[in-house]
């Protein structure tokens, strides 16, 4: 199997013993390695342009601020990379994200450990995965209708055990997600960055990792090929519910408060974040590498728009613009790939 | 295929049973409040948001306060979910339903459709916070907010030897909201900047879309909320000098909560180096202002009680008051550390007193709602 830094190759082959499938589209391992690069060299260019324009930019602090912004949406992002592979999205995580939040909160206020509150929260996040999976994967419902279903059920969830109301930490050490650790950097960058690597491997390395894009490049070889589709579809959207959970509950311990109005956009940025790393909308492709890197660029371009004073309508503006860029590229990549 | 009638049967059958478990949660006026017989006096209210903790509270309170007697108004909400399309379908039920009087709490100051849709319905109504051409206007004053919290502020800033050598103002909009809601924020930095001996500007001049003002001061957009505040507040802070004293106000309180969380994490939310002006009267400022050095002006707007307001003042216009052509005034006032416990219960933030009916909006009196909700409440 080759591999690629951005796009691993899946080998139905490999998986399954048996080379009688379609092969899913590949790209070489330069193809992936490059595309990676230049999303590089644009976060490279981005990060030049803001410094010369303000000094402030290119600071350490400055640097360590970004990756705070980050971090809740990078965790989301890594849920949503495996949704977008397997040839779906997830756009549930914008109401998972605050009953993340909601849930720790009321959990920790009521007097839980802030592991066993984490642990809750995770399991509720996983639980609303597994009703969208089901939906998906069993019921044949399109990933956005059943998503969009979700986003407004957990949501309204959310603002139902908050009732309608900001939910502050009792004790503020519950917000221990977000404190300062080791070389004085947020324990939620550090999970970020650690789930990053975790899932760079099992997309890599694992045999659920090559048959999750087996299945996103072609559902019908995978299944063919022996691969449970349904199960793969089902883990893809568990994973998603419980990363947006715990990002939900990152997010209250950095706020100190369980807000049922706080990450509603996560939805919408994530998939930016994924596809602008490379991801396609028609699954298949993308990987850790690229979406971290998608998500330093959303982060930095709003650090640095921020800098520079650019009014907040401005702002909204860019990050479509952005949207559609990524859309563009990965619609790009796709007719390459077609034609190649 | 001889499944699908069944299915579609049983579907239906669900779904019907859905509804009327949820009866009455949704937009289109959830259940009266403390209605009393056939001779009561029927609201439809349409509340901003049911969401948010800020205009949640006008439901929640008046419904409390009604509840608890024969109070004469029967209340049908109605929650526009912070969607003109939404306000438009709740101006269009809320007409529908015949009421004596309406108040809607608009969502956007482009008001005109719904203007024109209860202009139209010649019922009598109420617009909150936001003007509506065919209502008659209840609001808060939001400059005189701005300029007395900028008073306290500045005052104490000057004391400190705060001034514009060693000081940044941040001041958190909301954009979207409309220039009514921030005009406080505009004329907090036009009144602190001579205070402080910073460049002096139009209020006009300070828009949407302004993010620098004069040398000393920058605006964001909080959205009126926690978490846009926070991301906002941490990305700017780069930009103002590291050893600077910080102004930070914000048009409310979630806003203000979201900025201070960014400055802490930062390592600049300091006893010695920040000071923030509050907005809301909320359970967050009223603490604060009792508990934290830096919090040391609160803009209590009593927004619990709004609902009771605009509820007397429906009723009195449908009973024929004049109430004032411009705009009817909502309870306000700008507390300090020395007059919190004037009108917060001592250790709580609960209200127990509300500031005296001014001339403008004495008329609320003649209604009887004012007074019961008073006397129902203990203020």
């Amino acid at each position: 199997m080759s591999s690629t830094t951005d796009t691993p190759a899946p080998d139905v082959s490999a998986t399954t013993g048996t080379s009688e499938a379609r092969r899913p589209r590949r790209l070489s391992m330069s193809d992936g390695a490059l595309q990676t690069l230049l999303l590089f060299g644009f976060l490279v260019v981005i990060a030049a342009y803001f410094t010369s324009q303000n000094s402030n930019f290119l600071t350490t602090r400055n640097g360590l601020n970004i990756l705070i912004n980050v971090g809740v949406i990078g965790i989301v992002s890594l849920g949503q990379l495996l949704a977008l592979i397997s040839g779906g999205f997830d756009l549930s995580v914008g109401g998972i994200v605050p009953l993340g939040a909601v849930s720790f909160a009321l959990l920790v206020n009521a007097g839980y450990s802030v592991p066993t509150a984490l642990l809750v929260v995770v399991l509720l996040g996983a639980a609303s995965g597994v009703v969208n999976g089901v939906l998906i994967a069993k019921a044949r419902i399109n990933p956005l209708i059943a998503t969009l279903g979700t986003l407004s059920v957990t949501g309204g969830l959310a603002l139902t055990l908050a009732d309608g109301v900001q939910v502050p930490f009792a004790d503020v050490s519950a917000g221990v997600l977000t404190r300062r650790s080791l070389f004085d950097i947020n324990n939620h960058v550090w999970i970020f960055l650690g789930l990053a690597l975790l899932m760079f491997a099992v997309l890599r390395y694992t045999s659920y990792g090559r048959q999750l894009y087996a299945v996103g490049g072609n559902k019908q070889a995978a299944r063919l090929a022996g691969i449970r589709v349904d199960l793969v579809t089902v883990s893809v959207y568990v994973i998603s519910g419980a990363l947006a959970a715990l990002a939900g509950a990152v997010l209250a311990s950095q706020l100190l408060t369980g807000s049922g109005t706080a990450g509603t956009n996560s939805g919408l940025q994530s998939i930016t974040a994924v596809i602008l790393g490379g991801a396609s909308l028609s699954g298949g492709v993308g990987g850790v590498p690229g979406t971290v890197i998608g998500v330093l660029i959303l982060g930095a371009l709003s650090n640095g728009m921020a800098i520079l004073t650019v009014p907040s309508f401005y702002q909204t503006m860019a990050t479509g613009a952005v949207l559609l860029l990524a859309v563009g590229l990965s619609q790009y990549r796709s007719a390459r790939r077609s034609a190649s | 295929m001889s499944h699908a009638p069944r299915t579609t049967a049983a579907t239906a059958a669900s779904l019907l049973l859905l509804l009327t478990a949820c009866g009455g949660g949704g937009s289109g006026g959830s259940g009266g409040s403390a209605g009393s017989g056939d001779d009561a006096f029927e609201m439809t209210f349409a509340n901003f948001t049911e969401a948010a903790p800020l205009f949640r509270v006008l439901h929640t309170n008046l419904d409390d306060v009604l509840a608890k007697g024969e109070s004469g108004l029967d209340v049908s909400w109605y929650d526009n979910a912070g969607d003109p399309a939404k306000m438009t379908e709740n101006a269009q039920l809320m007409v529908q339903a015949q009421p004596d009087a309406i108040v809607m709490y608009p969502v956007s100051a482009a008001s005109q459709g719904i203007s024109q849709i209860l202009g139209d319905s010649d019922i009598p109504c109420v617009s909150v916070n936001l003007d509506t051409e065919a209502c008659d206007f209840l609001n808060i004053d939001n400059r005189a907010l701005g300029e007395q919290t900028a008073e306290i502020v500045g005052g104490i800033a000057a004391e400190r030897g705060w001034d514009a050598s060693n000081t940044t103002v941040i001041i958190g909009q909301n954009a979207a909201a409309g220039e009514q809601v921030n005009d406080c924020v505009r004329y907090f930095y036009t009144t602190i900047a001579p205070l402080l001996g910073m460049d002096e500007v139009d209020p006009t001049s300070i828009t949407p879309t302004t993010t620098k003002i004069g040398a000393n001061a920058v605006q964001f957009d909080g959205a009126s909320t926690l978490q846009p505040s926070f991301e906002a507040v941490s990305n700017l802070l780069p930009s103002i000098p590291a050893d600077n004293h910080i102004v930070l106000y914000t048009v409310n309180n979630d806003s203000t909560a979201g900025a201070l969380r960014a400055l802490e994490e930062a390592g600049r939310g300091g006893d010695d180096v920040l000071l923030i002006g509050g907005l809301g009267g909320d359970e967050t400022g009223i603490t604060a202002l009792r508990e934290d050095p830096r919090w040391v002006a609160e803009g209590d707007i009593f927004v619990a009680w709004w609902g009771a307001y605009a509820a007397a003042m429906a009723k009195a216009v449908a009973e024929g008051a004049e109430p004032p052509a411009d705009v009817t005034p909502l309870p306000q006032i700008v507390l300090d550390k020395d007059t919190v416990d004037e009108y917060h219960a001592a250790g709580s933030a609960e209200v127990s007193k509300l500031p005296p009916l001014v001339e403008d909006n004495e008329f609320l009196d003649e209604s009887g709602v004012l007074a019961y909700v008073r006397k129902v409440a203990g203020l």
